[in-house]
């Protein structure tokens, strides 16, 4: 039997993740009780978050849409990063595997990212600094509108999990949920 | 770097910094405390006068252990040493966060061994990062480095150093302490840079304002009690103690009730009107009555310079050594005679060795000797003989082995072949008479008047060669010029030599066509 819990006080619908307790060891003890389960659950949980993922890339410009100065050049003339329309898309994805903790002590066991620099700077362009030539020159070519708050605001990734509207979290927890009970169930006919 | 992630659901773990930082609190607090417990403060009564008492059994100790190293010094002459030793100490102490309780003893044993300052100050640095590195206590591998020097290696391969044997007995214990050195460089300074090395430290300045106050204390007291007894002593030290510790805490509530005034920030005692000033004249005083250290009457020298006394006493000294080790080397040669490991290689050298076996026996013995000349010289030729001996077997490797010369030839004695030849005569005859039997006239006719013939006879060539009768055979008259009937033909040939084998069988064939025997009788078809 393996105690875990869902923090209810965590599941607003934002950025902050939902805490779960005990969802390592859940996840080992369905690799080692009942393989079959430890393979469903990553699975279960990849696709509650893929349509965030999938709404977001469609978020993300096309290779015409973005200034001509950002393209890949021929010869790289500075450091900043250069938007290639196929790495940054598919720069986003999402990850089921627990992460290594952070300075805090938290390990992520589900995750959704950008993670390509020039992703990210279409991401959040504009949050702190909306008049910069830059950002006006992008949205006069193309931009979608930034949805989210704070520092969970943005156009593509966090766009599309904020129009998700915590679907994609309470599936994740359905699943986890799901697969403990189904393991303690087993866990009680063998008993 | 970009970061743009969105974390569904976590867990907390609890991370590695959170237990270092709880650990190294647990620490500071110990520390903290141990500290707070020096200076007075946060202890009761009681505390302050067991403190006390600590403190002065503390400066007490160490006054002893000072002593007892300069005691120790003076009687390997090294006395004029005493002062620059103890500053090393203390700049050790400060440095690496090793309390000179420790550090005298080992130093004292250096010293002891090598009865050289610099000699014992270089294997001391050596100890420390050995300590450091290996974990084990520095009292260990001072006695270790002690027993090398004095040239017992024994307790020197116990520490897990990374000597072998073979650096033993070849190198110096310079060029070992050299290579340890280079092995262990900079371990002792590396630990004290650590966080532990720094609690260390702490602990060492703790340890030392504990023996400041203790040596205050006994400077008090000996103020004090010069005209009575231990007991007396004891109670004015508590009676002082809970009136130090009564004024102490009396400061303490008093600056908190002055912090609440406006524009008062920090609590200066010598601020506080009429009590300030008589606490600043008692400090005042106190520090003018510290006792005065002896006036240092050891003989200086400079640059190398000495008095006629410690001269005298160090050419003694050193004839002394010398002696000794003279003793030592005529004990080595006395005892090399009986030694079984020479006697045997001696009378392995006599019997009959190959060259190898030999150099090999010439080196065994230079490292007997310890004849480090012989040891390189042999050494050398053991590894030319060992190239020379692969080289050969390369060169025998690379020779194929000869094909067997007589794997073709089919063994039959002569015996056997002649009995088969006799079988297969007898049996063409006798197949010969059928087919010839078998044929019509003309195809007899046709054969030109051969026909098979059995026991025919014709007279002897000559009287030294006599003909007989053959037994089978082909001819126009029904004779032939056949072997004589009744001779045996003995051929006298060793069996598997295929040479006499082939010359025999040729002997026969031919002494059988001089006769005649083979062309016109068997053959004659």
């Amino acid at each position: 039997m393996h105690s875990w819990q869902v923090s209810k006080m965590k599941q607003r619908r934002s950025a902050m993740p939902a805490s779960v307790k005990g969802g390592i060891e859940l996840r080992k003890a369905l690799k080692t009780f009942t393989p079959d389960l430890a393979k469903g659950l990553p699975k279960e949980v990849g696709a509650a978050l893929k349509p965030i993922t999938k709404s977001a890339r469609g978020y993300l410009p096309d290779q015409g849409e973005v200034l001509s100065g950002w393209l890949p050049r021929q010869m790289s003339e500075a450091t900043f990063p250069s938007y290639n329309a196929r790495i940054v898309k598919a720069g986003i994805g999402y990850k089921t595997t627990p992460s290594k903790p952070n300075r805090r002590g938290f390990r992520s066991l589900a995750r959704v990212f950008n993670k390509t620099a020039a992703g990210a700077i279409y991401e959040t362009m504009g949050r702190k600094t909306p008049q910069s030539r830059f950002v006006q020159n992008q949205n006069a070519k193309f931009s979608q509108s930034m949805k989210g708050d704070g520092k969970v605001e943005g156009r593509a990734l966090y766009r599309a999990y904020e129009e998700n509207n915590g679907k994609a979290r309470d599936a994740v927890l359905k699943a986890i949920t799901n697969a403990a009970n189904k393991l303690n169930a087993r866990a009680s006919v063998r008993g | 770097m970009a970061n743009i992630v969105i974390d569904i659901a976590s867990e907390f773990t609890g991370a590695k910094a959170f237990k270092q930082a709880d650990s190294a609190t647990q620490k500071l607090t110990s520390g903290v405390k141990k500290l707070a417990g020096a200076v007075g403060l946060a202890y009761g009564t009681s505390a302050v006068i067991a403190f006390g008492k600590a403190s002065v059994k503390a400066a007490a100790a160490d006054q002893k252990a000072q002593q007892q190293l300069a005691l120790a010094l003076k009687n390997v002459g090294l006395e004029r040493d005493a002062a620059g030793a103890e500053g090393y100490i203390q700049r050790l102490q400060s440095e690496f966060g090793i309390v000179d309780d420790l550090l005298r003893p080992a130093y004292q044993s250096l010293a002891i061994a090598t009865r050289d300052t610099a000699e014992s100050q270089r294997l001391l640095n050596l100890s420390l990062d050995i300590s450091a590195a290996t974990g084990k206590d520095l009292g260990s591998v001072t006695a270790a480095l002690s027993k090398a020097y004095l040239g017992n290696n024994t307790a020197l391969t116990r520490l897990g150093v990374g000597i072998s044997k073979a650096d033993l007995k070849t190198k110096s214990f310079y060029d070992i302490t050299n290579d340890l050195a280079t092995t262990f460089k900079g371990s002792a300074t590396a630990a004290a840079s650590t966080f532990q090395g720094s609690m260390d430290k702490l602990a060492v300045a703790s340890a030392n304002v504990q023996e400041i106050i203790g040596t205050g204390l006994i400077d008090a007291l000996t103020g004090l009690g010069n005209n009575d007894s231990v007991a007396n002593l004891a109670a004015s030290m508590e009676e002082t103690a809970e009136y130090t510790a009564d004024v102490i805490r009396g400061i303490g509530v008093l600056a908190d009730k002055l912090k609440s005034l406006p524009g008062f920030s920090n609590l200066n005692v010598g601020m506080i009107p009429i009590l300030g000033s008589y606490l600043q004249g008692l400090r005042a005083l106190g520090q003018s009555n510290q006792i005065k250290p002896a006036p240092f009457s050891t003989p200086m020298t400079i640059s190398g310079q000495s008095s006629k006394s410690s001269t005298s006493a160090q050419t003694k000294l050193a004839k002394e050594t010398l002696k000794v080790n003279k003793e030592n080397l005529k004990l080595t040669k006395a005892k090399a005679i009986f030694d079984l490991q020479k006697i045997q290689i001696e009378a392995a050298l006599k019997g009959k060795i190959s060259e190898e076996e030999r150099i090999r026996l010439k080196l065994m013995q230079a490292i007997e000797d310890e004849n480090i000349s012989q040891i390189e010289k042999y050494t050398k030729m053991l590894d030319e003989a060992q190239k020379n001996t692969e080289k050969l077997v390369t060169t025998l490797a690379s020779i194929k082995p000869l094909d067997d010369v007589f794997k073709n030839w089919n063994f039959m004695s002569v015996k056997e072949q002649l009995a088969s030849l006799q079988s297969y005569f007898n049996g063409f005859a006798g197949s010969a008479a059928s087919a010839f039997n078998a044929l019509n006239q003309e195809q007899q006719a046709a054969l030109g008047g051969y026909k098979p013939f059995v026991g025919a006879s014709i007279p002897s060539v000559s009287a030294s060669n006599p003909s007989m009768p053959s037994v089978v055979g082909l001819g126009t008259n029904g004779t032939g010029n056949q072997l004589p009937a009744g001779v045996t033909i003995n051929v006298n040939t060793g069996i598997g030599d295929p040479n006499a084998i082939a010359e025999a069988i040729d002997e026969v064939l031919t002494n059988a066509r001089n006769r005649g025997t083979l062309v016109g009788g068997l053959f004659a078809v």
